[in-house]
């Protein structure tokens, strides 16, 4: 057996630090490994994903976190979706769910039939098949069903939250369990002169803090990664352009709605994302088409409440690190790349990257084939997650800006530009089975975006048309009957976990 | 929106292939028209067809109960593969559908058991698989619901007949109102543009025209071949490229396992059921001649008359579906029976072209989508039956050439990520899940360097104790089966 690794250094402590340096000491033998996390209170962090996806709970399962516990601790709120405003044409909104539509019959999955009733003049909409989009609509969230039969078991959800507030919320948790945090700058990194393995990082009071396996977790600076390993970056900025944000919190307009919001303006679009004590807004926009004081303007003209603070910028490039395990350095959260915000799955690709690590833990040999597959693994996920972002872009039919007429008239990639005319000629979604965004995933943006079939399963046809007319009723009315009995979504929080902003 | 859908299908071949397109294309399509071109003289077909566990949702999806497909299909259950003589003669081991043990947490089982042999354990890795217990000890019964009884992790497939395959589907499909037409095809017109094809002329002077034509006519290929639609092979990976098949009498209480063993210059395969027994030795026929593969036979089965010569091929069709034309079985290419038969291809195939089913136009995309996604699971199959060869140590050029072929990069990154911890690279649309590539390995002693590293955060005398704990319940649950064939009596009959 060769020989183990001992020191594992994170670097950086925001989101994905903390999350990285728990998760580690949850899944590793304490006694075996020496888990430390280096961070500066004069670095301010990010703390990407406010809104994150159901895969969350995965983690937090694993962590054994208590759930209402976390959400009273980092004012958390409910989601059950993301509405998009304004993409294909001003004036749209559709919410894409955690959830199926309808039920598939016959072994013929639902929107085919959805699709053939269409085609028979029948106007009720695709969304009024989802309980979690007729729920969020309504402003109303119940926690699902655990009872098979029941319309209420059939959706998932995920949180809204202040992700500075889960990072310190998980930095407690992993502090409980060992991790050691070292406070400090580092100034210099330092590798082996033969090998080029990290040996040490310098520190700014001049102490060396010495590390078998580094995990860069230092942001958009790829402190390790890039300035000292050059591991290389995937520009994808020609499919994705937008490059900066400007971030603002705003007071609370009413109710908290149970959903992100995604509203395309100019040259990009805006987040809103309601927490228990404030919503989080932010403008992502392309800096070649909209000056960053016309991006602030946008973005204060957009929010619904008082600001809170004044805008925050940040600048950023879409893509990959090309390889983000490099020797022993592995990179997790933004320094292995940024998909900026739109579907929500910041927090979801450290959470990968950080599983997959747990997954292909090296010893000391730090064998070549293990760190192929953490790269080849994690290159898929960024390069699936990419592409639907890209189907926002190009499915459209804005033609109102410079940016939209880009995005529109843009080249795709070509599994993408596959995925859409199969789509468009059968209503037929291809998705591979380790996609985090599976068919109704695809389904809720394709036809959000307003690609419709040209044609559906001929399958769909051997259900009789006045049976096929009963059962969607049917099915349409348990989901309004459904959706009518949950309470809303402040109610629900009120009643689970309510932080002091609310409960006072 | 109905206008340019599919108003007619032919089907050419007579075999289980065929049979079985017909029977679900014509349940797909209600609105269209499906013959099938029966040939005079069809293709030979294996004996046994032995299938994985994906046929069970195949019936299901057909509305097939499983009484009925064991009696009308000549059935039986099948719970994995009896390697003996492979590695190198006198070695055994058998590869079983389903997990081994129970994962712990994120964990799969066969991390505890790497880490517990290098611990000094010597439980053989088979002894927390019931199914491969069951299967050692030809017992069987179903699963039970109960995830906390050991009696859950009861997995299976069927061994069928193909024969009665072919003939159960083929009256499914004339109950369904397909047309059977007799001949053979002579020659085919295709149109100028589309080179779509249009009509079939056969030999009796008649022909058949339609929107879809469906090649199931097994390794002469008539249609595939017309259309000069290119292979992928795979023979320097798999160089076995010819059988020879006994038929000797059925037992009544059949082995629930397909047996390999492994030979002089390549393999024999045995599938017994209760109505008959077929033998085949597949082999490569340039490193063995004829005569000698005839006595390995006959040494093993006492048998040499009624010998049926076929073809084996490791091969696929860069597109098989190809225009307006779909291939499944031989004609679409196919392996070597080391871990199933031509039958598996054929329901995937058909259950992936229900989800794609085109219109008149039979729109590029779609084939595309199915040629994509079946170029794959023929990448991935063909892996997994070139990862057998690799740690064998048999004599002769056949096992040396299968063995030290360089490997394709797909199958060396796993073979190479398994040797240091045990994980276990894992690609899209494989057919063969994780747990079959750790039962290959272990049980062909390939065990990792060192192990996951997370269990060490495990109490191990406590996973022990619990695992100790399962062997035993799969012991306990094993000696009170019924016997494979006391309980297909007692089963089918219900």
């Amino acid at each position: 057996m060769e020989q183990a690794i001992k020191d594992i250094i994170v670097v950086g402590g925001g989101t994905a630090g903390w999350m990285t340096a728990a998760a580690l000491a949850r899944c590793l033998n304490r006694e075996a490994f020496n888990i430390r996390l280096i961070e500066s209170d004069q670095i301010g962090i990010v703390g990407v994903g406010e809104a994150t996806i159901p895969a969350i709970h995965e983690f937090n399962q694993l962590l054994g976190i208590d759930e209402k516990e976390f959400m009273r601790q980092s004012n958390a709120t409910f989601k059950l979706g993301i509405e998009f405003c304004d993409w294909a044409n001003k004036g749209d909104s559709y919410i894409h769910p955690f959830a199926a539509y309808g039920v598939p019959m016959e072994g013929v999955e639902f929107h085919h039939y959805w699709l053939r009733m269409r085609g028979q003049g029948d106007q009720a909409a695709f969304a009024d098949y989802s309980l979690p989009i007729t729920a969020a609509r309504a402003g109303r969230f119940d926690y699902p069903s655990r009872d098979p039969r029941s319309p209420k078991s059939t959706y998932r959800y995920a949180f809204h939250f202040d992700a500075a507030l889960y990072a310190r919320y998980l930095r407690g948790w992993a502090e409980q369990r060992g991790v050691q945090r070292i406070e400090g700058k580092i100034v210099g990194v330092n590798q082996n002169g033969e090998t080029g393995f990290i040996e040490t990082v310098s520190m700014e009071n001049g102490d060396l803090v010495s590390g078998d396996l580094f995990v860069d977790c230092s942001g958009f600076r790829a402190l390790l990664i890039e300035q000292a390993m050059n591991a290389g970056y995937d520009d994808w900025s020609h499919w994705l352009p937008c490059n900066r944000a400007a971030a603002m919190p705003t007071e609370n307009d009413g109710e908290p709605a149970p959903h992100t919001r995604a509203r395309a303006l100019t040259a990009g679009w805006q987040w809103k994302i309601p927490l228990q004590h404030r919503t989080g807004n932010g403008h992502v926009y392309c800096s070649d088409y909209l000056s960053d004081d016309e991006a602030v303007s946008l973005l204060r003209e957009n929010v619904d409440g008082e600001p809170l603070a004044e805008p925050r910028l940040l600048r950023f490039t879409a893509g990959r690190r090309k390889q983000a395990w490099v020797k022993n350095c592995v990179a997790i959260g933004l320094s292995g790349g940024f998909l900026e915000p739109l579907e929500s799955t910041s927090i979801y690709l450290i959470q990968s990257a950080i599983m997959k690590l747990i997954r292909n833990l090296p010893d000391a040999s730090f064998k070549q084939v293990e760190i192929d597959e953490f790269n080849r693994q994690m290159n898929n996920k960024f390069e699936q997650v990419r592409d639907l972002l890209i189907l926002h872009y190009k499915q459209i039919f804005r033609d109102d800006t410079p940016f939209w007429n880009y995005t529109r008239n843009m080249e795709i990639p070509e599994e993408l530009a596959h995925r859409m005319a199969l789509f468009k000629h059968r209503g037929v979604v291809a998705v591979e089975q380790s996609e985090l965004f599976s068919e109704p995933s695809w389904l809720a943006v394709l036809l959000g975006q307003g690609l419709v079939p040209d044609s559906y399963d001929p399958r769909a046809n051997v259900v009789a048309l006045d049976e096929l007319t009963r059962r969607m009723t049917q099915i349409r009315s348990m989901i309004a009957q459904a959706a009518d009995s949950m309470p809303s979504h402040l109610q629900t929080i009120k009643a689970h976990c309510a932080s002091d902003s609310i409960a006072a | 929106m109905d206008s340019n859908e599919l108003r007619s299908v032919v089907i050419v071949g007579g075999g289980p292939a065929a049979w079985t397109a017909a029977s679900v294309l014509s349940r797909a399509l209600s609105a269209a028209d499906v013959a099938v071109v029966v040939p005079d003289v069809s293709h030979t077909t294996p004996a046994a067809e032995a299938t994985l566990p994906t046929i069970l949702g195949f019936h299901q999806l057909q509305g097939l109960n499983e009484p009925e497909v064991l009696r009308q299909q000549k059935g039986s259950f099948r719970l994995g593969t009896r390697f003996q003589d492979w590695n190198e003669p006198g070695h055994r081991y058998i590869n079983p559908i389903g997990a081994h043990g129970a994962s712990i947490e994120f964990v799969a089982f066969h991390n505890y058991a790497v880490k517990a042999r290098q611990n000094g354990e010597v439980r053989p890795f088979n002894e927390y698989s019931l199914v491969a217990m069951a299967g050692d000890r030809g017992r069987f019964s179903h699963p039970v619901n109960d995830p906390n009884s050991v009696l859950s992790t009861m997995r299976y497939a069927l061994h069928l007949d193909a024969a009665a395959v072919a003939r159960s589907f083929r009256q499914r499909a004339e109950a369904a109102g397909v047309t059977v037409i007799n001949g053979s095809v002579a020659s085919l017109q295709r149109h100028p543009d589309s080179g779509f094809i249009q009509t079939l002329n056969l030999d009796n002077g008649s022909s058949i025209s339609g929107d879809l034509f469906v090649d199931c006519s097994g390794p002469g290929a008539v249609l595939m071949d017309a259309l000069e639609e290119p292979w992928e092979d795979w023979s320097h990976w798999l160089p076995a490229n010819r059988s020879l098949r006994v038929i000797s009498s059925g037992k009544p209480d059949p082995d629930p396992l397909t047996r390999i063993i492994g030979k002089d210059g390549g393999w024999l395969r045995q599938v017994e059921s209760s109505h008959q027994t077929e033998h085949r030795l597949v082999f490569c026929d340039a490193m063995l001649d004829e005569e000698s593969a005839l006595a390995t036979l006959s040494e093993a089965t006492g048998k040499v008359s009624d010998v049926l010569d076929q073809r084996v091929q490791n091969r696929m069709r860069r597109q098989p579906w190809s225009g307006n034309c779909l291939a499944l079985g031989a004609a679409a290419g196919g392996f070597e029976p080391l871990q199933m038969d031509e039958l598996h291809l054929v329901h995937t195939g058909l259950m992936r072209f229900v989800g794609l089913l085109p219109d008149r136009s039979c729109h590029p995309a779609l084939a595309s989508q199915y040629n994509r996604v079946t170029r794959q699971e023929c990448r991935n199959i063909r892996d997994f039956l070139v990862a057998h060869y690799r740690a064998t140590a048999r004599d002769g050029e056949f096992w040396r050439q299968a063995r030290a072929s360089e490997l394709p990069d797909s199958l060396a990154h796993k073979l190479d990520l398994f040797a240091v911890h045990g994980q276990v690279a894992f690609y899209e649309d494989e057919t063969f899940p994780e747990p079959s590539w750790v039962s290959l390995w272990l049980g062909q002693e390939q065990w990792p360097a060192g192990h996951d590293l997370v269990l060490d955060g495990y109490d191990f005398e406590r996973l022990r104790q619990r695992f100790d704990q399962m062997a035993e319940l799969i012991q306990q649950a094993v000696a009170g089966m019924p016997t494979h064939g006391e309980y297909l009596q007692r089963f089918a009959r219900a």
